[in-house]
């Protein structure tokens, strides 16, 4: 299968999705239930940045959160304290994001496997330190509100509805950028220095700019979805950034596949409602959410879509076809 | 005329013991140069500080006129000088054609913003990577097994396929760190003659080796490291009847790192 092909088949699954997408407004008009459902957007397009991070490059993110909360403070910051624009205060967030990303990337990355964890780790808890005691700028413990809703052309997204649309359609969007690099020579690259950065680098593979890339552009993405997720709920919190939530978005990524897109998708839509639904319970919600997880990590450590595509994998299906069999198909 | 790759003075200690002490090599183009000497006698620390996998302390290494020491490995690459492990280092979670087409990465100019954006460019250039690719993987014997998972190979298979991933890129010169280690005679015999199907191409091969009778069948040059010192270089024939190879491979000096 040549990687056009490739690339149409991922397209041929997300133009139904998109159509999914459209539909469940009709029956999902509940306010609570379309902010659950906005929320998992917002999720979807962190956890596709940190898939990319994750499960393609292979370096782990316990920090993502402080990315995610670091958009939505900075955008939020900006347009209610600023009386910026919130469809220019965003854009900055992002690019904020990226440059936080690429200073601390540099000496970060240089690390692998467990001392990266520790060190992004401890960048989101002096981020969600720096949130809580910097009262004056971010309104400390209680939170910084009155954040305004992004508005399109006079369009004020203000509601439930109307954010959904934007919010599914970055979501879905989002996943386009990231299928064309992970099918592309950078997205091998990026798997190659997962398997074996010597060999990858003996193979021409710039390594640590490689690295350094892949984690500016997953924050990026988490910065998107925390900026949006500002102007959407109106308030930000240091809470909902801490590490906890970074150790959340890493179980999406688990929880779906690592290195599979629809896997992120799929962790993210799967995890987000979650807690909702379990909202019953009370005080069971850790334990059946706990026991959830620890099921799924001990019978399929694959991710419930990465169980699936090994099993193309296996049989022949994955990765890119040799040019041969395609002419004797086609024959 | 000077050769190909030209390494002279190199000096490498870890924790103060010396792993290479001054030592000159050189390799042509065209010519199998292979690399022997007892465990421990810094073959593939000479590899590594040449393919930008060691910093050494002292000493200078040039190919084809550049100076390659403080250069990232993946330059070096790019410069034409490729090399493969003794560890295999294979790209489990790709298929065989995959892990080839990543020895061609050094060819791509396209970053992450084209690649997201999925520049048309991008795809004929892709596909023609396929291709090369696939050319190579014939040569080696692997084309049948292009679309099977990497790690799913044999290991004689896994061999050639490192061979194959470093072959790719159209490298001057290629440093082959034990290609028929763990290799049955069948094996060895075929990686033998690819050896010498590439030298013939004008390749140039560094062969660190174990395997005598293959080191003197194929071999231009040997050159004897022990201790990190060259104590011998010259056609096989003469390395072989050098009193200090005798001595070092048979003298019994090597258990204590001694060479004569």
């Amino acid at each position: 299968m040549s990687p056009s092909i490739q690339a149409k088949r991922f397209m041929a699954g997300l133009f139904p999705l998109a159509g999914v997408v459209a539909l469940l407004p009709l029956v999902v008009t509940n306010p609570y239930y379309l902010g659950v459902l906005n929320l998992t957007a917002l999720h979807v397009l962190a956890v596709t940045g940190l898939n990319l991070l994750i499960g393609f490059a292979g370096q782990i993110s316990l920090g993502h959160a402080a990315f995610f909360g670091l958009g939505a403070y900075v955008s939020g910051i900006l347009s209610a304290g600023y009386g910026l624009p919130p469809l220019l205060s965003l854009p900055i967030a992002v690019g904020f994001v990226c440059l936080v990303a690429l200073v601390i990337g540099v000496p970060v990355l240089r690390l692998s496997g467990n001392y990266l964890v520790m060190a992004t780790l401890g960048f989101n808890i002096i981020v969600t330190v720096l949130l809580v005691q910097m009262e004056d700028v971010t309104g400390g413990s209680s939170g910084y509100f009155g954040i305004p809703p992004l508005s399109l052309g006079g369009l004020a997204l203000d509601t439930d509805l109307k954010f959904y649309w934007l919010a599914w359609g970055l979501a879905l969007l989002g996943l386009v950028p990231a299928r064309n690099l992970a099918h592309s020579h950078v997205g091998r690259g990026l798997r190659a220095l997962h398997d074996s950065p010597q060999a990858a680098l003996a193979c021409g593979v710039p390594v640590a700019s490689y690295k350094i890339r892949i984690f500016v552009l997953s924050a990026g993405y988490a910065a998107v979805a925390g900026a949006l997720y500002a102007h959407y709920f109106g308030i930000v919190t240091p809470k909902t950034f801490d590490i906890f939530k970074s150790v959340e978005l890493v179980t999406m990524c688990l929880v779906g596949g690592m290195g599979s897109l629809w896997g992120g998708l799929f962790g993210a839509a799967f995890l987000t409602p979650l807690p909702q639904l379990l909202h019953v319970f009370q005080e069971y919600q850790d334990l059946i959410f706990g026991g959830v997880l620890l099921l799924l990590l001990m019978f399929l450590p694959q991710g419930l879509v990465g169980r699936l595509e090994e099993s193309l994998v296996r049989r022949g299906f994955g990765g890119i076809r040799p040019p041969l069999e395609e002419t004797r198909g086609s024959e | 005329m000077s050769a190909l790759l030209d390494v002279r003075g190199l000096s490498i200690s870890f924790g103060g013991v010396a792993a290479l002490d001054s030592v000159d090599f050189a390799a042509e183009a065209g010519k199998i140069t292979a690399l022997i000497g007892p465990n421990g006698a810094g073959k593939t620390t000479l590899i590594n500080c040449v393919s930008g996998f060691a910093q050494p302390d002292q000493g200078q290494a040039g190919f084809g006129g550049c100076a390659l020491l403080g250069l990232p490995a993946h330059r070096i690459m790019g410069l034409g000088l490729a090399r493969t492990f003794q560890h295999l280092r294979m790209f489990n979670r790709m298929n065989v054609l995959e892990n080839v087409m990543v020895g061609l990465h050094g060819r791509m100019r396209r970053g992450f913003l084209a690649a997201m954006l999925r520049f048309p460019v991008l795809r004929r250039e892709e596909r023609a990577l396929a291709e090369k690719a696939m050319a190579v993987l014939a040569e080696v014997g692997l084309a049948r097994a292009a679309g099977k998972p990497a790690g799913a190979l044999p290991y004689g298979d896994q061999k050639r396929l490192a061979l194959a991933r470093a072959l790719v890129s159209d490298p001057k010169m290629i440093l082959l760190d034990e290609p028929v280690a763990g290799l049955n005679p069948a094996e060895t015999r075929v990686m033998a003659d690819l050896i010498l199907k590439v030298r013939d191409r004008g390749v140039g091969l560094v062969l660190v080796e174990h395997d005598m009778s293959l080191v003197m069948r194929v071999s231009d040059t040997v050159v004897a490291l022990c201790s990190g010192r060259t104590i011998a270089s010259g056609t096989p024939a003469e390395v072989q009847r050098h009193p200090e190879v005798v001595a070092a491979y048979l003298g019994g000096g090597e258990e204590f790192g001694l060479c004569a």
